[in-house]
C-alpha cells in the first residue's frame, strides 16, 4: 500500500510536470497557458505601407481546444498586423461535415476574424468533403476545386492535390504562363518535400508540379498534411513551408537530423504570418503558446521563365 | 476556270479545318492514347467514352439543382441528396460493370498494371501510400460515396490520372484499396467501380 502511494506521488510530482513540459498540449491538459490574448504581441514583421499581409493555417479543423487557442493567437496578432486574409492548407474540417461541424470547427473558432471581414481561402485536404467545402461561401472557392486569386503584386494558385488530373495541370500551366504577378505562390494539401515521418513527401505530385513551378517562376509553396511546422531549405530555388499543425499536432514527428529543414517545430500547434513588400517576403511563425518559433525574410528569386 | 479553282481550294481548306477540329476534340481515349493500345482496346475505350457521355447527358437532363456557393451547409447537403436521389431514380437498375464492361475492365487493368510496372511505378506506389485508403467493401453502385463521416479520401496519383481515359467535368476516378471507382462529384455518388483494378 505504501509502495503504491509512493509510486502515485512520484508520478504526480515528478512524471506529470515532465510530461507537460515535453507535451504541452496533451489532449485534456489544462495547464497549458497560452500567452494572454490581451497582451501586446511580439510582431516581427516590418508592417510596411501597402504590403500584402496574410496568415496561414493548415490541418486546423478539429473543433478542439488547441484550434481555438491558435485562433485566439491569430486574433491577437491581427489587432497589430491587420492581415487581410487567411490561406488554408487543407483538412479544414475533420470528421463529420454537418452544419454543426462547420460551426464548431470553423465559424466559432475564427468568429472574431470573420467578424472583422478577414477572408479565408481554402484548399482541399484528404479529410475535406470537397463538394460541400468548395461551395461553402466563407471558404471563397467559388465552387471550384482549384482556383487563383490575386492580392496586389501576389498571385495565389490554390490547387487540389487530392486529384491532380491533366485538366488541373493544363489549367495551372495556362494560369502561370499568363500571370504577370511579381510573386507567384502556390498552396495545396500534400507536401512535395517534408521530413515528417507520418506520410512523407508525395514524389509523384512533385514529379508533375516541380517542372511547372520552376519553368514559370513560382516563388513559394505552402502545404499541410503532416501535423508539424517546417520551414524547408529552398528546392530548385523555390521557398517551401509546411503548416499542418494549426489544430492537429504530431509530437516529435520530424526526423532529426535531416538535411531538409531550416526550422522544424513539432511540439505545439502553430500558424504563420506573411508579409510581402516589394521584393521581400517576411514571415513569422507563432505557436499556440504565443511564442515565436521562426521568423525571417526572403528575397524574391529572379530565376524562372516569367521573372522580369 | 478561276472560279472552280477557288471552289476547289475552298473545299480543300474546309476539309483541312474539319480534320484539325476533329483532331483537337478531347476524347476519353486521349490520355490512354499515350500508351500503346490495340485496335480492340481503342474500340473498348471508345465504348467507355460513349457510356460516360450518356451518363452525363442523363444527369444534366435531371431537374435537380446543382450545388451553388452558399453559407448554408444544410442547403448544400439537401441539394446534394436531392440530386443523388434523382439520379438513383433515373437509373434504378444500375449495377457494377455497366461502365466497366468486361472488355473495358480488361483495358483499364492492363493500363494500370503496365503503368505501375513502368519507370514511375515506385513513385505511384509511394503516392498511394501517402493517404489513408478507404475500404472498397463500402462501395455500392448508385450509393453515396463512403466518406460522409470524414473518412479520409485516397489521393489519386497524378501519373495514373495521365494514363486513364479523361472523364468529363462532374465525374472523377477514386481509388479505394485496389478498387478503381468513378464518382459523380455533385451527387457524391458511386457510378461504377472496378475491383482489382490495381495489381
Amino acid at each position: 500500500m505504501i509502495r503504491v502511494n509512493t509510486s502515485m506521488r512520484f508520478a504526480k510530482f515528478l512524471l506529470l510536470p515532465i510530461l507537460v513540459v515535453v507535451y504541452p498540449g496533451l489532449h485534456g491538459d489544462q495547464s497549458s497557458t497560452p500567452a494572454s490574448v490581451a497582451s501586446a504581441p511580439d510582431v516581427r514583421l516590418p508592417l510596411k505601407k501597402g504590403s500584402v499581409r496574410w496568415a496561414v493555417i493548415g490541418d486546423n479543423g478539429t473543433g478542439q481546444r488547441p484550434e481555438q487557442e491558435v485562433a485566439d493567437q491569430m486574433e491577437r496578432y491581427w489587432r497589430a498586423v491587420k492581415f487581410d486574409f487567411v490561406t488554408m492548407d487543407g483538412d479544414n474540417i475533420y470528421g463529420g461535415h454537418s452544419p454543426r461541424d462547420f460551426k464548431q470547427k470553423f465559424e466559432l473558432p475564427y468568429k472574431q476574424l470573420l467578424d472583422e471581414n478577414v477572408k479565408f481561402y481554402a484548399s482541399l485536404g484528404n479529410h475535406d468533403d470537397a463538394d460541400l467545402e468548395r461551395n461553402y461561401k466563407p471558404y471563397n472557392m467559388d465552387g471550384k476545386r482549384f482556383y487563383t486569386f490575386r492580392k496586389g503584386d501576389v498571385q495565389f494558385f490554390v490547387l487540389d492535390s487530392n486529384y491532380m488530373d491533366p485538366a488541373q495541370l493544363t489549367w495551372l500551366e495556362d494560369k502561370l504562363k499568363t500571370s504577370d504577378a511579381k510573386w507567384k505562390i502556390a498552396y495545396f494539401h500534400h507536401p512535395m518535400f517534408t521530413s515528417a515521418k507520418s506520410h512523407g513527401p508525395d514524389v509523384d505530385l512533385r514529379q508533375q508540379l516541380m517542372p511547372l513551378f520552376t519553368e514559370y517562376g513560382v516563388n513559394a509553396v505552402w502545404s499541410g498534411h503532416e501535423h508539424v511546422y517546417e520551414h524547408l531549405k529552398p528546392q530548385s530555388g523555390i521557398y517551401f513551408f509546411l503548416v499542418g499543425n494549426s489544430g492537429q499536432l504530431r509530437y516529435h514527428n520530424i526526423r532529426r537530423p535531416n538535411d531538409l529543414d531550416v526550422v522544424g517545430f513539432d511540439t505545439d500547434q502553430t500558424f504563420m504570418l506573411v508579409e510581402i513588400a516589394g521584393d521581400e517576403l517576411y514571415f513569422q511563425t507563432i505557436a499556440r503558446s504565443g511564442e515565436t518559433v521562426d521568423s525571417g525574410g526572403l528575397t524574391r528569386q529572379t530565376s524562372g521563365h516569367n521573372a522580369p | 476556270m478561276p472560279l472552280s479553282r477557288y471552289f476547289r481550294q475552298f473545299c480543300h481548306l474546309s476539309v483541312l479545318i474539319a480534320l484539325l477540329a476533329v483532331a483537337w476534340v478531347p476524347s476519353a481515349t486521349e490520355n490512354a492514347a499515350a500508351q500503346t493500345l490495340s485496335a480492340a482496346e481503342n474500340k473498348s475505350l471508345n465504348e467507355f467514352a460513349k457510356r460516360v457521355k450518356s451518363y452525363i447527358s442523363q444527369e444534366h437532363a435531371l431537374s435537380a439543382d446543382k450545388l451553388k456557393p452558399t453559407s448554408d451547409v444544410e442547403q448544400l447537403e439537401r441539394e446534394r441528396v436531392a440530386l443523388r436521389q434523382a439520379i438513383q431514380q433515373s437509373r434504378p437498375n444500375a449495377k457494377q460493370g455497366d461502365l466497366f464492361t468486361p472488355p473495358i475492365a480488361s483495358v483499364f487493368r492492363r493500363l494500370m498494371t503496365q503503368t505501375l510496372a513502368g519507370p514511375n511505378g515506385a513513385k505511384i506506389e509511394a503516392s498511394l501510400q501517402h493517404a489513408e485508403p478507404l475500404a472498397p467493401k463500402d462501395l455500392v453502385v448508385n450509393g453515396e460515396y463512403p466518406n460522409r463521416n470524414g473518412q479520409p479520401i485516397q489521393s489519386v496519383p497524378p501519373t495514373l490520372l495521365q494514363v486513364l481515359p479523361s472523364l468529363p467535368k462532374g465525374l472523377e476516378y477514386r481509388i479505394a484499396g485496389k478498387t478503381l471507382a468513378i464518382r459523380d462529384t455533385d451527387a457524391n455518388m458511386v457510378i461504377d467501380f472496378l475491383p482489382n483494378a490495381l495489381p
